[in-house]
This record gives structure tokens, sequence and C-alpha cells, in this order.
């Protein structure tokens, strides 16, 4: 009775010699492409996440008068407009104040624009920086429809926003439905701020619609701005 | 006589709050004004004392409030030294003026400024404002910001040098050179006032 042959020893068959430089040749073939693999698909990762974080929120470029005109159409009772660059420092401080002044008043219909004065071939980073400090205010992708990369050239924009307005960043406006500006921080503002300013505008909104009004808007005495010069 | 002591007290109370709050940024000085502060003297980098008034020219004076670490400061830096040094050829007093506080970018201090200076082959003074009043005192806001005064030292222009801070070779409109021509020239700038967006100043906070 013929013993069968351990099928695992097949390599000590005749012409096994063979057989293993052709293992060992595949062996380290492997491992090479293992290899290769492994590194191109970490370069895949790598790349993916930036364009994920490149891609959340994608920044627009948009003349402000488009800007507000959408804001109109949304009709949101009230816009925030915020205009920000990455390379300003009291902008990105600002940005977890601001942002959490939006989330606090979201429900009640606040509208948040943030406006980039970046460079057009800073856009990728604006909106990473910008999707950044959303995921850490719970935002999510949230304000992809309202980030927008100016469009317009500076005295334009800044005129249009608040002639009053020297063109240092940061500046913050607040905008009521119908698009008549109510309150300019030409500062860095702080969570307060903003919510107390938002509290009062949408109590205002509520009573001036309770009275039948015409919507609370404020008057030209509503429009203040911030005398407050933080560095 | 008491009431009107209080009356008088109080006036005086009003003014020195609105001349405050003019300065502390509510708005810039109006064209036609005068340089305020003008004899206060301030640390050049070549360590003299220099004041608004030792460099005031014959056909008129340049005060530009500017910084080394501001990205749009740092975009027109060799514009703004050219502009300097070739105006001041031209009867134009210039002074670049740095009211930053480095203890909040130490990139604004004064050995940086003095190795701005060189670099950019800067002939025109370039002076440290130790406590920001006179930039307070002009109601600048921004860096760069420009103040051009005539010959009979009144604010004649103000605002930005031109409409691209990041390319000089893509430059459509130059303001600053345009003001600064009318000026040498005698005559009234056709566009005063010019805007760009830019870096706050950051002011000293103790005084």
């Amino acid at each position: 009775m013929a013993v069968p042959t351990e099928p695992h020893m097949w390599w000590r068959d005749a012409g096994a010699g063979r057989w293993r430089g052709a293992m060992r040749f595949a062996i380290a073939l492997g491992i090479v492409v293992c290899f290769l693999l492994c590194f191109l698909a970490r370069g895949e990762d790598t790349r993916a996440a930036s364009e994920a974080s490149g891609a959340a929120p994608a920044l627009r470029s948009a003349p402000l008068a488009t800007i507000l005109a959408e804001a109109k159409a949304s009709r949101a009772p009230l816009v925030l407009v915020n205009v920000w660059a990455t390379w300003c420092d009291p902008c990105r401080e600002e940005l977890p104040d601001l942002l959490r002044a939006y989330r606090e008043h979201r429900a009640a219909g606040l509208r948040l624009v943030m406006i980039s004065a970046d460079d057009p071939d800073a856009r990728a980073h604006a909106a990473a920086v910008l999707a950044s400090a959303a995921g850490r205010a719970g935002l999510g992708r949230e304000l992809e429809a309202t980030a927008y990369l100016k469009d317009d050239d500076d005295m334009t924009l800044i005129d249009a926003l608040d002639p009053r307005w020297s063109g240092a960043l940061p500046a913050t406006f607040l905008f009521d439905a119908a698009g008549r500006r109510v309150r300019s921080w030409l500062a860095p503002i702080t969570f307060s701020d903003v919510d107390a300013e938002v509290r009062r505008q949408l109590t205002k909104t509520s009573g001036g619609a309770k009275r039948g009004g015409a919507g609370g808007a404020p008057g030209a005495d509503d429009f203040r701005t911030s005398q407050r010069r933080k560095p | 006589m008491k009431r009107a002591r209080i009356s008088i007290a109080l006036s005086l109370a009003v003014m020195l709050a609105a001349a405050a709050a003019a300065a502390e940024g509510t708005g810039a000085i109006a064209l036609g004004s005068k340089a305020p502060m003008a004899t206060t003297k301030m640390k050049n980098v070549d360590g003299k004392m220099v004041s608004i008034t030792d460099i005031t020219g014959k056909a008129g004076t340049l005060v530009i409030f500017t910084c080394n670490h501001c990205p749009f400061a740092k975009g027109w830096e060799q514009r703004i030294a050219d502009i300097g040094n070739s105006y001041s050829k031209k009867g134009i007093g210039v002074i670049l003026i740095n009211a930053n506080d480095p203890a909040k970018y130490s990139e604004d201090g004064w050995t940086e400024m003095q190795a701005r200076a060189q670099a950019r082959g800067l002939q025109i003074p370039y002076v440290v404002d130790e406590t920001s009043a006179v930039a307070r005192a002009f109601g600048a806001s921004v860096t760069p910001e420009a103040f051009l005064f005539d010959r009979a030292g009144k604010l004649a222009y103000h605002g930005t040098v031109d409409d691209n801070h990041q390319d000089a070779g893509k430059v459509q409109k130059r303001f600053l050179t345009d003001a600064l021509d009318a000026v040498v020239a005698g005559k009234p700038p056709a566009l005063p006032e010019t805007k760009s967006l830019g870096c706050g100043i950051k002011f000293h906070s103790n005084s």
C-alpha cells in the first residue's frame, strides 16, 4: 500500500529545487507587492482625508450682491455676515464664539454667512479651516451653503457692508429679513455680543409681527457700530 | 456761578469723551485735518528720535501706519519703500509708523523693523509708536493705512496703496501715487479716500 505523499511535502518531490526557487521568488514578490499596496493605500487615505477636509464646506466665489440676495431669498429673519481670513489670527480666535452664537439661534432662523477674504489660491485652506471649526462646534457641514470666498474688489465689499468700516478684519454685520443692516461689529466679537443683539432683534421681530408692523424692522437709530477696539 | 462751573465741566467732559471716542477707532481724522501729535518723537530704526514735524516736506507729508507681520503690509512692503524713497526726493516728507504691540506679534518688534528696513532699502524713517497713541490720534485702524497731507499740512488723501496687495504686476489703480502726484503738483487728489481689507492695528492696551 503506497503511502500517500503528504500534501505539504510536495516540494520534497523530484524537481523540488526548481519549485523552491520559484517559491522564494513568489514570496519575495508578494512582500514587495504588499509593501507597495500598503504604501499606496496610505497615500490614498491621506488624499481622501485632504480632499474631504477641502471639500466641506466648499467656498464659492460670489459677489456680495449675490450673497445678500441668496440670504434674502432664504427668508431668514436675521443674517449674520462675518468677513474673515485664514491669515487673520483674531478672525480664527473669534470663530468658536461666532459659531456658538449661530448654533444657539439657528433654530430661530439665524443664517450665518462666512465671507473669506483669502486669496483664491488659499480657497482649499480656508475651506479646511472653516470645516474644522464647524466640526468642533458640532455643526457638521451645515455652513457649506453659506460659506463664500469674496469676489468683489475691496472697496466695493467694504462700503456695501458698512461705509464706516475701515476694512480691518475681522468684521461682522447683522442684517434683517428685509436686507437692512441693523448692527456692525468692526472688531472681534464675543458670544455675548452677538447673542444679546440677536435676541434683541428677534424679540423686536416677533413683537413687530404681533403688532402687524413691518416685521420689527429697526430704524436708523438701531445701527450702532462697536466702539470696542480689541486687538 | 456754581451752576456755570458745573456746566463748563460737563461740557468739557463731553468734549473729551467725544475726542476719546474718535481716537478709539470710530473713524479716522477728516480730510482737511492737520496731522495730530505731529511733534511727538518716535524711535526710528537708526535709533534717533523723529517726529512728523521733523520730516514734514515742502510739497507735502506722507504718514503710513504699517507693521511687519501683516500679510497685507508684507505684500505692499517693497512698494511702500519704493514710493517713500521716490517721493521723498520730490519734496514729500515720508514717515512709516509701526503702532503694533510687539507683545502680540513679536515680529512687530524694533529689531525686526530694522531688518526689514535694511532688506527693503528704506531711506525714510520707520518709527515705533510705543503706546499706539499716535495711531489712535489719527484714528488709524488698519495696516497699511496712508495719510497724505498737502503743502498746507491738510489731509488730502487717506487710504490704501493700490488695488492689489498681492501682486504688483496686476495693479490697475495706483491710488497713493496718483494722490502723491496731485499733491506734488499742488492739486487735490481726484480720489481722496480709498479702502482695502487688511489687518487691524494691534494696539497697545496700556495707554
